[in-house]
């Protein structure tokens, strides 16, 4: 599919497959349907991308790069509650990531989202397409997340990032990105001294995502 | 015993019992400090939940040297300097009680620093006894460590509950504090983990649905002045009830208070909305003059004394039910001149003249709808649905201001109080009776009982009041579908199957629907998608509604025909389940008639009269 020209193109591309089954939109990209997410983790996000046109592929930048969109798949049960956080990006624990909020690649990636909701069922090609979300950040929802990040951000400065739990933030958090435990990044310790530990990634909670579905969406 | 004089440190300790019980007074005594300094950056860490340490750093104005040590001493404070300055305090502290005497019972350290000074102090006392000053480095501000609560006074210390009662009480007094004071940033952390954490925001209404959570949708604004006290503030409807009284803020002048006339007040406002032994949630500041309340009671400050208590509780009360009489605000936040701008400087009370009325604020929060107008907007914003506050309002204004003999005559007790098909209530353009804006309302009475899912019964001045939910229901769809039906987008889009001739039409028609909050689209061969809905519609069985609208849509599409609307909005709909369901309701059909279709009122004369 050619990437779609405008906004307002993406988003009637996604209007249309509102209610379809994944099974549905496979057969129409001319793919199969994998038994299920394990091996094939991020599956979804690649059909949806591949439908709706997306550019950038695995590279660092937003799905929809000219038209400043990043496109993000939410899986949700029947009364519309996210089932999973949802993945942001990758925390540089090396010294690199941005000093301020304004510059860091979390709000780059959330400045504007196009939110897909994938509707669960047991079998991967009965899951339904839900009706797409085109968001930017309320200036409550950005103050929010730039609390958050600025409280995480502090602590990988101050290497702290082992004492990093989970529980920090109430938007966004720090959680161990990493296809298993042997994969491993250097980061800058307390001390000041290189150390290796498994990546971690931002992540916008259940709560956050659903509070935000909430405002946009009415469940059946 | 011979009698002799106690000790100084003996009488810091016994004094240090009345302001500090617990790790909560510290924060409470601590954080008030803080917002009296002018802080608007609020860090409070905590180990054990108190016991072991609180610790306030704010970013206020500090003290030099000479303040700091001053501060330790009984009854040294900068806030009044004669007994009149009592009348017109605004600070929280004043009596110079607290910092002695929580330094007297614990290991204690202060480190500030006025802006404009180079070098801070820090200062460290235990049990009351100085044991070093000197120069610190240090950010502008104050930083209060209060290590080891009671080491020297352990029955005291005996007492303290768990940590995690202790950090709720902590939490708690935190929260009683900042409330009222969205411009302060703050954060609470225990063990080093953020437990609270309020970023600083525009105005009351904000910080006050971030304390509050979900309730805060459902807050509406109170404002209200008469004899000299101003009610402010948000409180929200009777269904909203809680099995605590945690959800009640109230405050005097700006200060958290305790107090019986205050609460006397609220109770009076829910008497009889509230199941028994639950709770309202609301958010009020009282305002008197200087000379009219006593703050200097205990102290803790906590409590206060009214000159006129009587004049306090009953104008609470009557500005509560004003707003309790106002439909509940559902597309727009609540809000109201509680309040835009940051608190108002010491000592400027802004007696006698009243702010503006909400509606009138520029700075009046609106959040857009997902979709669409909102008609409960036009609702809130009636004024004969909305009595806009006036110094002589009558207290007892809830009651329907028609003599109830007239309205038994209106309401003859022959008529069946509920029509077996209830149609929606004429509107005046399609000729049906204009509305008397001085008739009773369905804002008068609140219902106490929900019969068989489609009736509720409440009371007004000994009479039986019977509303029909299905009449009030089709009331508000229709008026809400003229109004565009304040659509919802449904995260699924509902798939019915309807035969090529049905989906044909109703493809056809898509536009006028979708005027009205309906839009469907064509899915497959005799399918269509419902993928927007208007919001009072959301327990309706779509593929039956669906057949039946293409039968009553001519062949090709024009303006959307009356029968059409007719059979939207009394399409049945699940039966409501819960009184609280039935109670919003008709919050929501408050400027609807106290009348046939919508109600009847039997008075008890004749209720008596059908028991043999």
């Amino acid at each position: 599919m050619r990437p779609p020209q405008t906004v307002q193109e993406l988003l009637a591309r996604a209007e249309a497959l509102a209610g379809r089954t994944l099974g549905w939109l496979a057969s129409q990209e001319g793919l199969d349907v994998p038994p299920d997410l394990r091996r094939h983790k991020g599956w979804i996000g690649t059909l949806l991308e591949a439908h709706l046109g997306a550019t950038a592929g695995s590279r660092a930048e937003q799905d929809f790069p000219h038209l400043g969109v990043e496109l993000k798949t939410l899986p949700v049960d029947r009364e519309g509650k996210p089932t999973e956080s949802t993945y942001v990006c990758i925390a540089p624990l090396d010294g690199s990531m941005a000093r301020t909020w304004d510059a860091c690649w979390v709000r780059q990636k959330l400045s504007r989202v196009l939110w897909i909701p994938i509707v669960t069922a047991p079998a991967l090609q009965d899951r339904r397409i839900g009706a797409p979300v085109l968001w930017r950040p309320s200036p409550e929802e950005e103050a929010q997340l730039r609390a958050d990040w600025e409280s995480i951000a502090e602590a990988i400065h101050l290497g702290e990032t082992w004492q990093l739990e989970a529980r920090r933030g109430r938007a966004l958090q720090l959680r161990p990105k990493a296809a298993s435990s042997k994969e491993l990044t250097w980061m800058l310790d307390e001390e000041g001294e290189w150390a290796q530990v498994n990546p971690r990634g931002f992540y916008l909670r259940t709560s956050f995502t659903r509070a935000m579905l909430r405002r946009h969406l009415a469940a059946r | 015993m011979p009698v002799r004089l106690l000790p100084d440190a003996v009488v810091d300790q016994i004094a240090a019992g009345e302001v500090v019980e617990r790790p909560a007074a510290v924060v409470k005594e601590l954080v008030e400090n803080s917002l009296d300094a002018g802080s608007t950056r609020l860090r409070v860490h905590l180990e054990a939940g108190g016991r072991d340490l609180v610790r306030v750093l704010d970013d206020g104005h500090g003290m030099g040297r000479q303040d700091a040590l001053m501060c330790l001493e009984r009854h040294a404070t900068s806030k009044i300097q004669a007994i009149e300055d009592l009348v017109h305090v605004r600070s929280f502290g004043f009596r110079g009680e607290a910092i002695p005497s929580i330094a007297s019972v614990s290991r204690f350290e202060l480190t500030t620093r006025p802006a404009e000074d180079e070098v801070g102090t820090l200062i460290q006392v235990a049990g009351g006894a100085v044991q070093a000053v000197r120069d610190a480095g240090c950010p502008p501000g104050t930083d209060i460590k209060v290590r080891d609560l009671f080491f020297n006074v352990p029955v005291r210390r005996s007492f303290l509950r768990t940590a995690a009662t202790e950090l709720g009480h902590c939490t708690e007094a935190v929260l009683r504090q900042v409330i009222l004071r969205p411009e302060v940033d703050v954060l609470v952390l225990h063990h080093g983990r953020d437990h609270l954490r309020l970023s600083a925001v525009p105005d009351r209404v904000q910080r006050a649905r971030d304390v509050l959570g979900s309730v805060a949708e459902r807050l509406r604004p109170v404002r209200f002045q008469a004899h000299g006290v101003q009610v402010e503030g948000l409180v929200a409807p009777p269904s909203a009830h809680q099995s605590s009284s945690k959800g009640v803020y109230l405050y005097v002048n700006g200060r958290y208070v305790r107090d019986a006339v205050l609460r006397r007040g609220l109770r009076e406002a829910f008497q009889g909305l509230l199941p028994a032994g639950r709770h309202p949630v609301a958010v009020i500041e009282v305002r008197v003059a200087g000379e009219e309340v006593d703050v200097n009671v205990h102290p803790s400050k906590i409590e206060v004394r009214f000159r006129n208590p009587r004049d306090v509780s009953e104008v609470l009360a009557s500005g509560l039910r004003e707003a309790l009489r106002r439909p509940e605000p559902r597309q727009r936040s609540a809000t109201t001149g509680f309040d835009k701008r940051a608190r108002a400087p010491e000592g400027t009370l802004p007696l006698p003249g009243l702010a503006p009325h909400p509606s009138d604020d520029p700075g009046f929060v609106e959040r857009a709808p997902a979709t669409g107008p909102s008609w409960l907007a036009e609702l809130v914003a009636e004024p004969s649905a909305a009595p806009s506050p006036s110094p002589t309002l009558d207290p007892k204004a809830s009651i329907p201001s028609a003599p109830p003999a007239e309205r038994a005559a209106s309401a003859p007790t022959v008529t069946p109080p509920v029509a077996p098909t209830p149609s929606p209530a004429p509107s005046p353009e399609e000729g049906g009776p204009s509305v008397d804006p001085a008739a009773p309302r369905l804002a008068d009475v609140v219902p106490q009982l929900l019969l068989a899912g489609d009736l509720a019964c409440a009371s007004v001045e000994g009479e039986l009041v019977l509303i029909d939910l299905r009449a009030v229901r089709a009331a508000l769809v229709e008026r809400s579908l003229r109004e565009g039906g304040a659509p919802e987008r449904l995260l699924l889009p509902v798939v019915c199957t309807l035969g090529r001739s049905a989906a044909g039409r109703l493809v056809a028609w898509r536009e006028p629907l979708d005027d009205i909050g309906l839009s469907l689209t064509a899915f497959g061969p005799g399918e269509v998608a419902v993928k927007r809905r208007p919001a009072l519609l959301g327990g309706v069985s779509w593929p039956e509604l669906l057949v039946a609208l293409a039968e009553v849509l001519p062949a090709s599409p024009q303006d959307l025909p009356v029968a059409a609307l007719h059979l939207l909005a009394r399409t049945p709909q699940v039966p409501l389940a819960t009184l609280d369901q039935a109670v919003a309701l008709v919050e929501q059909g408050a400027s609807l008639p106290l009348a046939p279709p919508f109600a009847v009122c039997m008075p008890s004369r004749a209720l008596r009269g059908l028991i043999p």
